[in-house]
């Protein structure tokens, strides 16, 4: 993975955290050699107990541990697909060309003058070593002698003289063959055409193409990749293919490959490919497109455009490139270049469509579609980006989700110095009370912990590896079919590894400074004499020395002067180094800041700070990766200042308020603030944790009122967290749209997910930790009746219920956990709405076959009453549907750029049997479905859309700038809606522009089988718009075949059976055909085995909450032995002891896991109702067998941690014991 | 054991015990051949300097550790028969301790502290918690029933022990330096507690202590060096 959440760049994120690291390191062991003592103690402390130390290295671990898991899982998907595609299937070619008729139902065959065009741009280009011409097609091909079909093999016929240059092919048996060697009639198959058709060398075949059924006689088996890739390929030579074809000297592809391997020949690419394109294309007509186009304002759209499509990577790098060329005033080579590329312009149609810029866009699209005279594509390189972007996605998915577990296990770390400093109490106290400053102890803590950090992340990062190759591993034996090309490679990058042990040492390190920090603030008295902390109340400083502090701090430089010059005065030498140390430190420092300059995109990514928004608009232009470098030394050097300033100021400005805090102001003002900016911004997540921390304060100022009018004064503290937490869960327990009527809708992504579980989980634990004492009571009612047991469950509920900070940390991690895997679970059940309702998503169907658009069939009715293999009569329906890619846009909307879509033409008998449902649909059309069906069959100015273009008022989904969207109707809206009308086109804007009224729109399970088996899938186009036939050929001009037809059979029980005759029967049309029972089924399957290995993930999360109950259990154990002497001493028998301990866990166990489950179960309530306004009929269901398992293996995992521990604890002698200390 | 057998014997037979502590490198001779009898009723101090023996002594007179040679017999019955569940339950039924540290569970108020050894012994949650109350109105404490060991001062701690060491009416009480971590006026109070507990039920309490003063409480003054028994002098006390 080159890019982190394809936004940070890896290699100087990795460069940046390795700096910060350094420069931490290094302030740490400078001020560990100037207080040596510290050092001495702290190193000290390490060895002492070899197994608390090793449990400590295992605890802090695992948050790296994870962070490394994912980044390992990223880089191996990403290094898979990037050897499955480009080494195994691309081999040595690096950019391919082709017509530049973009293969819309054009012919898209070259001739040989442009192959002389290619050659004498290639010829003397050193960076280029091959050129081939080629003709590539999808066609059947079957084999007689067993009966077996492959129903789209790759057939490719290679320039024979030509093809040396792309490496060898070797046969099966080891040999290595050339193509030149083939006879006419002869074909190369690799081994996944073999399989397939069960073929071996010696075979015949054929192949059928439009022209007609060719014989041809496999003249040896090859291995896969390069020419023989790693899909069902035939080989053969160029003529061969032209015959059959009917293509005499003619070709659709030309390969070039450059100088070097397989993956060198990338870091040409970018300049060849610049170059031939350059070359390829007509200059008159890029002068007249310059024109058009040059100016200010056009490349302020396209900056536009730039920011609110969201646009990243190579593209968003080109459109900023390409608004800089329109800015100059001559046309440049470059802008040529950049207009040539498909994705740059389509980019720039759109963006002058949405600027309003009719005219200009008017005059650039025919400009635009004859600029190149053969379309150049590097491919190479894009296959390999879309190799990292998948890696991304699966990084992205692991890490979010993972950050639940990465989060619980920085709570683990912060425990484990909790517990730490528990034990080491008393002796800290003493320290104090001997003189020892605040200061000392947060070095001490930090020394010890810093050692821990360092070995933690070379421990985790080192699991975290080997669980990602074991996770990658499980997956690959899941979706890997039999005698699958594509296997997991696993691998990590360098970079990937230095960011995992960086990361993970620098969060541990920073937990370690926040406890140690909390460690220092303990009060001697109570250290020493062991007293809770609420005996003693903290000191405030009166208001107007407060007050000062705040105007120090709003002057900081100066009083950094100010106070250096007081200490020596300025000629003393140790001032003038002073001053030279901070100004080495406002560069050393620097790199933190720069390290934030890194991770910017994140915050664009996570829209919870749009501080890019901000720096485009601002003085500064930071909206292209070079330009920070002419302001970054300037930004280095006030950062220092800046940094500590801050600081200072956000410190004092707390101080100030800090007294103020009980009565809920601090929180109510910022609360209320926040709440506001992001309602502002239109984002939730500012929103919400503005308006928790408002309701935070409301509980607060309850308690305030409470303890003034001394009723409940005694308990006011307790009532006023109670009621914060109380308004807290009960805000985020809120349906996601419930206070739309307040806010609006709001953007919101995958952080939300994360906040959610935080705040509710977070509050959830504060009520049960504050109400210990009642649930304590409660539980000893309800269980007071067993007996021997009574002590044991008298003190196992009163040790983890007395230690509330502890506990309560553990059963958040336990609950953070549980929450995931339940929200998981419950998720996943969702998708048996398909078994159970399979006509929603079928239309009514039971088989669905998809045809090649080149091989199109006459007359099905026909073909199936020639057939010895199927008759008429198995089939109640037939209906055909013809498919074309185009655009839309709604007329008098307010977005009027054209964006992509799918357009379905659909036949007589479809129109007159679908089943399909309509969630919204305008009444005076018809009263039910059938009726609009009906009102399409009768009136093909009529459409209908999916429910994909209809968005939701809210919730997860947000805008997506990219996508055709009905304005005007949500998914709330009542059934009855308005019609509207669109306009479409083909895409590119070529041809007419043909208009539609859209009356209805389909329940959004309709499309979920869609991508089976299709001939073209476009990754943008969810939208989809379906009239009557008539329309295909409106918009593409020339009639379109029709290609899926869908089967209603008499006997639905021999769908499968049948889907296996059709692909025979149809052969020569190049079918493919399913039972919608088999699609259904296996699109399910999918989801599950995904959803089961992401649980497996979830999984090292509970690790930590299991870790942490165990480090609980053994710090008991040294904790209590005295106490556990004493029992002994009373009568309690060792299994007392060891019963104690295990019900202890399980009491935090089941605590954590109850409210894991009850909030989990809540939250997805939630998700379910949010997203059954898209998908009608969805219901909320609890998978109890699969949440049982959770809880099962949860509590059980909690007894194995607790068990060792626990049987030490009822081992230790009794007299032993009482004499410890 | 009937009442009559047990009159005719000493409730605490200790018979030429040894007791040798073992490290890797080192031994240490804890207990040299020491032979006692403890009458019941009696209030039994044992005396001597500073690792002398007495705390091992009392672990091993109660059951608390286990002794290398010899035998230690309480009304009759050799605790080395018994097992260590048996130990145990022995121990919730006819023993109470009090430690010089106190030793109360922090996590729990008095009044749970001193139900323990009760419901351990298996009485119900409710006869434990009325015999609680009445232990701890015994040693004036019942208005602090409901407080937990950190919020009472060290008497105050120490006489909750008491109480829980009392709970069960147990024939003897073991006091490992009782008053060891209390002040003069505390320690006078503890000891006339725990004479006026002996006057009124008769049990036997054998007390470990350094001080002159608790001692002097005692009807019987064991004195010990090197972990040997040197004097056992009956004294003429001002309690009894």
């Amino acid at each position: 993975m080159n890019e982190l959440f394809g936004v940070i760049p890896m290699k100087p994120l990795a460069l940046g955290m390795a700096l910060t690291l350094l420069v931490v390191l290094v302030a740490i062991t400078a001020s560990a050699l100037r207080n040596r003592v510290f050092l001495k103690l702290a190193l000290r402390n390490i060895p002492r107990r070899p197994a608390q130390t090793a449990l400590i290295v295992v605890g802090l671990m695992l948050s790296t541990m994870i962070i490394a898991a994912s980044l390992g899982v990223g880089d191996t998907i990403t290094n898979s697909i990037r050897s499955f595609v480009v080494v195994d299937g691309l081999g040595h070619t690096d950019e391919v060309v082709r017509s530049p008729t973009l293969a819309f139902l054009g012919d898209d065959y070259l001739d040989q003058s442009d192959l002389e065009l290619v050659q004498a741009a290639t010829d003397g280009d050193d960076r280029i070593d091959g050129v081939m011409a080629l003709i590539t097609e999808r066609l059947p091909i079957t084999s007689p002698r067993s009966g077996r079909t492959e129903a789209r093999a790759d057939i490719r016929g290679f320039d024979v003289n030509a093809a040396g240059w792309f490496g060898e092919l070797k046969s099966t048996d080891g040999a290595t063959v050339t193509l030149r060697e083939l006879a006419p009639g002869e074909i190369y198959v690799n081994v996944d055409t073999a399989k397939n058709l069960d073929a071996v060398a010696g075979d015949d075949v054929i192949i059928v193409t439009p022209t007609g059924r060719h014989d041809f006689v496999v003249r040896a088996v090859l291995e896969r990749g390069g020419l023989a890739s790693t899909d069902p390929r035939v080989l053969m030579g160029l003529p061969e293919m032209q015959r059959i074809m009917d293509r005499a000297g003619q070709f659709n592809r030309v390969d070039i490959s450059n100088r070097g391997g397989v993956l060198d020949g990338l870091d040409l690419s970018d300049d060849v490919t610049d170059d031939l394109r350059l070359k390829f294309l007509r200059p008159d007509i890029a002068d007249q497109l310059f024109d058009v186009l040059k100016g200010d304002e056009i490349a302020d759209a396209i900056d536009h455009r730039l920011e609110t499509a969201e646009i990243s990577g190579g593209l968003a790098d080109d459109l900023g490139e390409l608004a800089g060329e329109l800015r100059k005033p001559d046309r440049s080579d470059r802008f040529a270049v950049l207009m040539a590329d498909d994705g740059v312009a389509v980019a720039v149609m759109a963006g002058l469509e949405e600027a309003g810029f009719q005219q200009q866009a008017g005059q650039a699209l025919p400009l635009v579609l004859e600029l190149p005279v053969l379309r150049v594509t590097d491919i190479k390189a894009f296959l390999v980006e879309i190799a990292e972007l998948v890696g991304t996605i699966f990084t992205l998915f692991f890490m979010v989700f993972g950050s639940f577990s990465i989060i619980v296990g920085l709570l683990l770390i912060f425990l484990v110095f909790v517990m730490l400093a528990g034990a080491r109490e008393q002796e800290m106290g003493m320290a104090r009370a001997i003189g020892t400053k605040r200061g000392h102890l947060v070095r001490l803590f930090t020394f010890e912990g810093s050692a821990y950090a360092l070995l933690a992340g070379l421990a985790g990062t080192l699991m975290g590896i080997a669980a990602a190759f074991l996770l990658v591993t499980i997956m690959n034996s899941i979706f890997a079919e039999e005698g699958s090309a594509f296997s997991v490679r696993p691998s990590i990058s360098t970079a990937s590894i230095v960011v995992a042990f960086c990361a993970g040492v620098l969060l541990t390190l920073a937990t370690v400074a926040v406890s140690a920090y909390r460690v220092s603030k303990l009060t001697i008295v109570t250290a020493i004499r062991g007293l809770p902390e609420e005996f003693v109340r903290p000191r405030t400083l009166p208001l107007s020395r407060r007050l000062a502090d705040g105007g120090w701090a709003l002057v900081t430089p100066a009083r950094l002067v100010y106070e250096e010059m007081m200490a020596r005065g300025w000629g003393d030498r140790r001032t003038i180094n002073r001053v030279g140390l901070y100004a080495t430190a406002i560069f050393v420092i620097g790199a933190p800041i720069w390290l934030w300059w890194i991770v910017r995109p994140l915050f664009e990514f996570l829209p919870i700070v749009p501080v890019h928004r901000v720096a485009r608009r601002g003085p500064i232009r930071l909206d292209k990766w070079g330009e920070p470098r002419k302001v970054w030394k300037l930004i280095v050097l006030i950062g220092f200042f800046w940094a500590v300033w801050i600081w200072r100021i956000v410190n004092s400005l707390w101080q100030l308020v800090a007294p103020y805090n009980r009565f809920g102001i601090p929180a109510l003002v910022v609360g209320l603030l926040m709440a506001i900016w992001g309602i502002n911004i239109v984002q939730a997540a500012p929103w919400t944790i503005g308006a928790s921390l408002f309701l935070i304060g409301v509980g607060q100022a309850v308690g305030w009122s409470l303890r003034r009018s001394g009723r409940l004064r005694a308990r006011a503290s307790q009532v006023s967290y109670t009621i914060s937490a109380g308004l807290v869960l009960i805000f985020w327990s809120l349906p996601f749209d419930a206070l739309n009527w307040l806010t609006g809708e709001l953007d919101s992504n995958f952080e939300m997910f994360i906040l959610s579980g935080v705040f509710m989980v977070g509050s959830a634990v504060f009520i049960v930790m504050n109400n210990a004492e009642t649930l304590s009571t409660i539980f000893e009612r309800g269980l007071g009746s067993f007996g021997s047991m009574k002590p044991v469950i008298r003190t196992s509920i009163a040790y983890p219920l007395a230690a509330k900070f502890r506990t309560g940390l553990t059963i958040a991690m336990f609950s953070l956990v549980i929450f995931t895997l339940i929200v998981f679970a419950i998720l996943n059940s969702i998708g048996s709405v398909l078994e159970e309702e399979p006509d929603r998503v079928t239309g009514g169907y039971d088989i669905r076959g998809t045809t090649s658009r080149d091989l199109p069939i006459t007359d099905v009715d026909a073909a199936i009453a020639a057939s010895p293999e199927i008759s008429a009569s198995d089939f109640e329906v037939i209906s055909r549907t013809g498919q074309i890619r185009g655009e839309a846009r709604q007329n008098d909307a307010e977005e009027i750029a054209f964006k992509p879509i799918v357009i379905r033409g659909l036949d007589d008998e479809y129109l007159q049997t679908s089943v399909i449902e309509f969630t919204h649909w305008d009444h005076a059309f018809g009263a039910t479905d059938a009726e609009i069906w009906d009102a399409l069959r009768n009136d093909p100015s009529l459409a209908v859309m999916n429910g994909q273009v209809i968005t939701p008022p809210g919730g997860f989904a947000g805008p997506q700038a990219d996508q055709f969207k009905v304005e005007g109707i949500t998914t709330e809206n009542e059934e009855d809606i308005e019609s509207i009308t669109v306009q479409i086109r083909a895409p590119g804007g070529r041809g007419e522009v043909v208009e539609r009224k859209i009356i209805a729109y389909m329940d959004n399970l309709a499309n979920v089988l869609d991508s089976s088996g299709e001939e073209f899938s476009d990754g943008n186009a969810v939208a989809t718009v379906l009239s009557a036939a008539p329309l295909l050929q409106d918009v593409a001009g020339i009639p379109v075949p029709f290609t899926i037809y869908q089967f209603r059979l008499t006997d639905p029980a021999r769908a499968d059976e049948i889907a296996g005759k059709l692909e025979t029967v149809f052969l020569d049309n190049s079918m493919e055909a399913d039972s919608a029972q088999f699609l259904i089924k296996q699109n399910q399957e999918q989801g599950d085995a995904f959803n089961l290995l992401f649980q497996g993930f979830m999984g090292l999360g509970l690790l930590v909450g299991v870790a942490s109950l165990g480090v609980i259990s053994f710090r008991a154990v040294v904790e209590r032995r005295q106490s556990i002497g004493m029992m002994r001493a009373i009568g309690y028998k060792g299994w007392m002891i060891q019963a104690g301990f295990l019900m202890e866990s399980t009491v935090i166990a089941l605590l954590g896991i109850a409210i894991g489950i009850g909030l989990g179960s809540m939250i997805s309530y939630n998700i379910v109702q949010e997203i059954g306004k898209d998908i009608e009929g969805l219901k909320f269901h609890v998978p109890w067998m699969n949440m049982l398992g959770i809880v099962g293996i949860a509590w059980a995992f909690a007894m194995i941690t607790t068990y060792w521990p626990a049987r030490q604890a009822s081992r230790i002698y009794p007299s032993e014991a009482l004499r410890y200390e | 054991m009937t009442e009559r057998e047990s009159e005719s014997h000493p409730i605490i037979q200790a018979n030429s015990i040894d007791k040798i502590y073992r490290t890797a490198s080192d031994s240490v001779h804890a207990l040299r051949g020491v032979s006692l009898e403890v009458q019941k009723g009696e209030i039994v101090a044992v005396m001597g300097p500073s690792g002398c023996g007495k705390t091992t002594l009392l672990n091993c007179l109660s059951g608390l550790d286990g002794i290398d040679t010899g035998d230690v017999q309480i009304n009759g019955q050799s605790l080395s028969e018994l097992t260590d569940d048996e130990l145990s339950e022995y121990r919730a039924r006819s023993m109470g301790f009090v430690f010089q540290t106190f030793n109360l569970l922090p996590v729990l108020s008095a009044q749970e502290n001193v139900e323990l050894p009760l419901l351990v012994a298996g009485v119900s949650s409710k006869k434990a918690s009325t015999t609680a109350l009445e232990k701890l109105d015994q040693v004036g404490l019942v208005k602090w029933a409901h407080h937990k060991p950190a919020a009472l001062s060290g008497g105050q701690r120490q006489r909750v022990a008491v109480a829980r060491a009392l709970a069960n009416e147990p024939a003897i009480v073991w006091a490992d330096e009782p008053t060891g971590n209390l002040d003069s006026e505390n320690e006078q109070e503890i000891m006339d507690l725990i004479t006026q507990l002996n006057r009124d039920n008769a049990q036997t309490f054998v007390l470990v202590t350094h001080s002159d003063d608790v001692a002097s409480t005692a009807r019987r003054i064991v004195r010990m060096r090197d972990g040997e028994i040197i004097a056992d002098e009956q004294h003429t006390s001002t309690a009894g």
